[in-house]
Parts: C-alpha cells; structure tokens; sequence
C-alpha cells in the first residue's frame, strides 16, 4: 500500500492502518529499534509504541515521507529506552560504541540550560550531513542515525573497516569544527 | 555519556533525503523479498563457483603435490614442508613460536620468480622478533608454474568468475589483491619491507613511515610486474586499540603471489600457523580463500589465483 494511502487510514481513524504500516515499516522500524536497544524484546516494544504515537499524531499531522517519521519516533522511544536502562546497567552493544566515539564532538561542558539547544544541534547537524559527499552521508548516516556496525558499512561500500574508521575519525573531526562555527561547541 | 546521547539524539536533524538514502544503501525498509532473492542468487552462485574451484584445485593437487608435511621441530618451532612433482620447487615454511617470526621460501627452478618481503636488519624491530635469527625475519613467497596455466583450468575459472558476474578488472584485483595485517608494528616507529628482486621483478624498497596522527598513503608505484595500488598506515587509536595496515598489490600476471604473512605479538599460536599452511595449500591449489585470524593478531584476507 502506498505511504499516502496509510496516512489516509490514520486520518480516518482506519485501525487497519496500523496492520498496513507494520505490513510495511515493521522490519525497518525493528532494524532501528534493535540497533538502539540490542535487545529483542525492546526494541518490539518500541515498535508497538511507535504505532501508537503514530496513531496519536495523525491527525493532525500528515508526514510527507513516512518512512522517515515513523523511523524517527522509534529512534527517540528506543533512546529512551537505552538510556533507562543504561542508568541501571551499562552495555548496550553498538550504542554504547558509538556514544563513546560522539563524545569528541561535543562540549566538556553541557549543563541542563544546553539542551534547549537541542533544536539548532539539530538544524546544525541537518545542514552538516546535507553539505558532504553522497558516499559521506552513508557512512555518517549508518553510523550515527542508523548505529550501522563498522565492519557493515565497510562490507557494503567494498572498503576496509580501517578505511571506513578513518572516514568516520575524519567526519566527526569536521563535525566538531562545524560545530564551532556555528558556535555550538 | 549523557552528552554524547544528547548528540545522538540531535542526529534527528538529519534530513529525510538522507535517511531514505542511508536506508537504502543498508537494504532496510521495503527491499526484504528482492534481498532474499538476491541472497539465494549469491548462494547458488556461491555454491557453483566453490564447486569448480574445488575440482580445479584439486586437480592440480594431485597433478603436482605428492607430500606436505607439518613438523614441529622443537617447542618453539614449526615448520610445514612441501615437496611436489611438480615444476616449482618446494614450499617451505618456519615459524618460530616464542618469537612470533616466521619465515616462507619457496625454493624454484632457475627459472623461477622470487617475490617476497624481507624485514631489514637495519629497521628497528622489537627485540623478540630479533631474537628468531636472520631467517626467522625474512617472508618469501616464490612461484614460478613452470609454464602457461592448463588452458582448460583457465577457462573454468573464468567461467565461474563470469558466472559470478565480476568483471574482467574486478577479476583481476581479487586475484591478487590482499591485506596483510600486523598489528604490533604500529607500535614501532618506522619499519623497513623490502620487495626482492626477481627474474623478472626490480626491487622496491618500500618504506614505511607512520606520522603522528591518521592513516597515510604512503606510495603507489609500478615495478616490473608489481603495481602497489595503495599503502594505508593507521596510527595506534588513543583508547589504547590498534589499527589496521593494508597492503594492495596487483601483478600484471596472474600467476603470481600470494604474499605476506605477518606475525604479531605474543598472541601468535598454532591456529595462526595453521592459517599460513592453510593459505599456502589453498593457494597452490587455486582455491580462493578468506581467512581471518584477527583474534589472534593475524590474518590474511583475499583471493588468490595460481
């Protein structure tokens, strides 16, 4: 079924648009989930949780790439629920790497009044990714939105995992320079 | 940590363009029936290709290799002997345990190619590869078929590589193309390899230098019959982690090389010689091989093609 026609379930209150979008988005939004969570169970939950929050933002809101909404919202819940977890006991497999390998680009210092920033990271970090190569984006994007292993991207882009690594060191090097231009850092 | 998740969770801001385009170079979202297709395509491909290869390799085993013997000649050493009937020689192999160094000659015709890599004396290596003596430090990889590949077998290997759907130059990249993995030389300042002279090959001195900082290209040249397609040098990561160092070579040839096994650190045990013994055998018979010891600070990748 095409995105506009599931949106158009939602909007008319259809719960068979809830059936449709896990027909569809269901695997994708469980990839998401796990690679956040590493946990089965989880990363189902957060699933089942998005189509809820779905369920509860449409209307009013009519999202122009579906996909991309619905991936967002599993992202924040599975985030979440990382970081529940992670406050009651470490280790959380691609996360916990990746969150390590982000802490290079942001201040020493991020107090409470710094996540009202959240919204410029955001426009920040948009226009950062917008502005690099397409083979760029990939690797930035599989790493620091889908929490893509490494070794992964470097099998699906026909390179070493050195060499990924080394773009991914060279990206995130950039990614705190940029942040200081925009004085963020 | 919190930070950083603050950071993650900012990745939000990536736009939809992005993410569809990252989604679809992962093969997420819709792609699931046309990847399981794809999937039992490269399966069966897989299986057909390992089939010939495998009649291929061992046809020429038996054509050519009558013993190959693995000896521990005292605690510390191995040695992998193999003699054939062959037009080649012989392979023969050391390694010395407590040291980690290790040895490859492959003794040929006069005829014959010698193509290798030798650590210098004068490079500043760690005192327990000195300790393994002059021979224990020098990798040679030799081969010499004595004559043009049976027409046949070249034939059936390229049916297979065509079957495979792999071009003509992708074909030719994983024939000889290889990543030669040590990691415990980055932890030295400088090291010397040195690629012999041959019959048919001048010598490169190839010297390696590792700046402060990340990975360097450090030279990429044609000699004779060797082309070194790229030299990527990795520092040490400051978490206390090791990088990789790679090597690409390709020979205009495709008879040649199989080369470079590196041993490193105190980690190398029998399952890495056992790499080495199964790297040579698949080589000499054709096989394609894919192997990976990492967990032992060893490994050897590729293709190779006799």
């Amino acid at each position: 079924m095409e995105d506009a026609a599931i949106v158009e379930l939602y909007w008319q209150r259809d719960q068979q648009a809830i059936a449709e979008t896990d027909k569809k988005y269901g695997a994708y939004c469980q990839h998401i989930a796990y690679a956040v969570c590493s946990d089965r169970l989880d990363a189902e939950e957060c699933v089942n949780d998005t189509w809820l929050r779905a369920w509860g933002a449409m209307p009013d809101k009519r999202p122009t790439v579906l996909a991309t909404f619905l991936g967002k919202i599993t992202r924040n819940l599975a985030i979440n629920r990382f970081q529940r977890k992670t406050r009651k006991k470490r280790g959380g497999g691609e996360t916990e790497l990746a969150l390590e390998e982000l802490e290079d680009c942001i201040p020493a210092a991020l107090d409470v009044e710094r996540r009202y920033e959240l919204q410029e990271f955001r426009q920040a970090i948009g226009r950062f990714v917008s502005g690099l190569s397409e083979t760029e984006q990939k690797v930035f994007v599989a790493r620091y939105w889908y929490l893509c292993p490494v070794e992964e991207i470097a099998r699906r882009l026909q390179i070493s995992s050195s060499k990924t690594k080394s773009m991914l060191f060279r990206l995130r090097n950039r990614l705190r320079l940029y942040l200081k231009e925009e004085d963020l850092w | 940590m919190v930070d950083a998740l603050f950071l993650l969770r900012a990745m939000d801001g990536i736009g939809d363009r992005e993410l569809l385009l990252t989604r679809d170079f992962l093969e997420l979202g819709e792609q699931s029936r046309r990847k399981g297709r794809k999937l039992w395509r490269t399966v069966l491909i897989a299986a057909i290709l390992a089939l010939l290869l495998a009649a291929c390799g061992y046809a020429v085993y038996r054509a050519t290799m009558s013993h190959r013997e693995l000896h521990r000649s005292d605690e510390n050493s191995y040695y992998l002997d193999i003699e054939n009937n062959g037009p080649e020689g012989g392979v023969h192999l050391e390694l010395n345990h407590g040291t980690c160094a290790m040895a490859l000659h492959f003794d040929t015709e006069e005829t014959g190619c010698l193509y290798g890599f030798r650590i210098t004396e004068d490079a500043p290596i760690d005192p327990a590869w000195s300790s393994g003596g002059t021979t224990l430090k020098t990798l040679f990889r030799t081969y010499e078929p004595g004559g043009p590949r049976p027409a046949e077998q070249q034939r059936s290997l390229e049916q297979c590589l065509q079957d495979a759907g792999m071009t003509e130059a992708e074909a030719e990249n994983c024939y000889c193309s290889m990543t030669f993995s040590d990691e415990a030389l980055f932890e030295r300042p400088a090291m010397r390899i040195e690629v012999l002279d041959g019959p048919r090959l001048h010598g490169i001195d190839l010297i390696l230098g590792w700046p402060e900082g990340e990975a360097t290209v450090v030279r990429e040249e044609t000699q004779g019959e060797l082309q070194i397609l790229e030299v990527l040098i990795e520092t040490p990561r400051k978490d206390g982690g090791t990088e990789k160092t790679l090597f690409f070579f390709r020979f205009d040839t495709r008879r040649q090389v199989l080369l470079s096994v590196a041993g490193a650190g105190e980690l190398l045990d029998f399952p890495a010689l056992e790499a080495i013994a199964a790297c040579i055998e698949l080589y000499e018979t054709d096989f394609v091989y894919s192997l990976d010891h990492s967990g032992q600070n060893f490994s050897v990748h590729g293709l190779a093609y006799g």
